[in-house]
């Protein structure tokens, strides 16, 4: 039994760089993951053994940079466009994550990441 | 009564147990010191001879080849208690013999730690129970429960001189490791990598769980500011 133990650990790996899904449930799952960790950390008193968890830690990564990115991008074009651009509606980096984890695997699955950012925006 | 045959240190001791004595300035030590209390305790008798054509006052010592088994037997018993206080104690005392070869073996035997510490385990259960009996340590040889070095030269694991201090590091070091496993299993890191740090040795399971507890906090630590830095 205990041979195939790494085996389970590199299950989540395995699915995350084989599988055909759509850019934007990868997204939300991404950021489910960052906003999991940070629960986790919030919520127990001392350190957090993260130890196994490289998947998780890079989803929640890839998670943040699309984020910080796309925000970053999106004040270039309110700079260049002020008169016709609407805001995001978020504050910060991590309540627009927090947005984009609460969507459903279904829901986004037809959409691209674009337009899930958008939306996570309220636009 | 046959004459007396004077023999020296490597005659009565380094023979029959196969050692070199002056390649083994740490056991050679060990061995004077446990001669000299045999002597003192009247156990065997010495003879203190000036070198021939030298001023030194150095003494040439000589054994009669009598004790020669009282000897050994002496050696092997300092291999396992150490103390030549409790070897001569061990020599005259039946009641302590009983004691003590039963204390033995449960921290050498029962334990089940005894891998690498370089004896026999058939050979110092027969070693035990020969001192448990009560044969003549004088005359009786015990067997060498010892695998191809004495205690006595110091080479062993953390330099100890005898197999009872060898395995009360062991056990220090393996409660050290108990407690570490139990604060790392209750989900306790940081005291899990503070006991870690307490945890010597290397080679053993306990060992590389220890390295996996360092290396499993110094992640966890890096990760939490990476974290907090991001927010």
């Amino acid at each position: 039994m205990l041979r195939y133990l790494p085996l389970l650990f590199l299950l989540p790996a395995c699915a995350l760089a084989k599988s055909s899904e759509p850019e934007s449930v990868k997204l939300v799952k991404a950021c489910n993951e960052l906003v999991a960790m940070y629960d986790r950390d919030g919520q127990e008193n001392s350190l957090v053994s993260w130890f196994g968890s490289v998947s998780e830690g890079m989803q929640a990564g890839y998670c943040r940079g699309v984020i910080v990115e796309y925000r970053r991008n999106d004040k270039l074009r309110a700079a260049e466009q002020w008169s016709s651009h609407e805001t995001c509606n978020q504050p910060d980096w991590f309540s627009q994550a927090q947005q984009v984890a609460s969507y459903s695997i279904d829901s986004v699955s037809r959409h691209s990441v674009d337009r899930l950012l958008e939306a996570s925006c309220g636009r | 009564m046959a004459a007396e045959r004077w023999i020296t240190l490597q005659q009565a001791v380094g023979d029959p147990l196969g050692i070199p004595l002056a390649k083994h300035p740490t056991l050679r030590n060990a061995v004077n010191t446990l001669v000299k209390a045999l002597e003192k305790a009247e156990l065997i008798k010495l003879q203190h001879e000036h070198f021939e054509y030298s001023s030194s006052e150095k003494k040439r010592l000589s054994l009669n080849a009598a004790d020669r088994t009282c000897l050994v037997n002496a050696v092997l018993l300092q291999g396992v208690f150490a103390e030549p206080k409790v070897v001569l104690k061990l020599l005259t005392d039946p009641a302590v013999r009983i004691s003590h070869a039963a204390w033995a073996k449960t921290l050498l035997i029962d334990q089940q730690s005894q891998a690498g510490q370089g004896f026999l385990p058939s050979q110092l259960t027969r070693f035990l129970d020969m001192l448990a009996g009560g044969c003549d340590l004088k005359s009786e040889p015990l067997p060498n429960p010892f695998a191809e070095t004495l205690p006595q030269m110091g080479i062993g694991p953390a330099n100890c001189t005898s197999l009872l201090h060898l395995a009360a590091v062991q056990a220090a070091a393996l409660s050290q490791g108990y407690i570490m496993m139990a604060y790392y299993l209750n989900g306790d890191i940081e005291k899990a990598y503070q006991t870690a740090l307490k945890v010597e040795g290397d080679a053993s399971t306990l060992a590389q769980y220890r390295d996996l507890i360092i290396r499993d906090y110094r992640d966890s630590k890096a990760v939490k500011a990476l974290l907090d830095d991001w927010r």
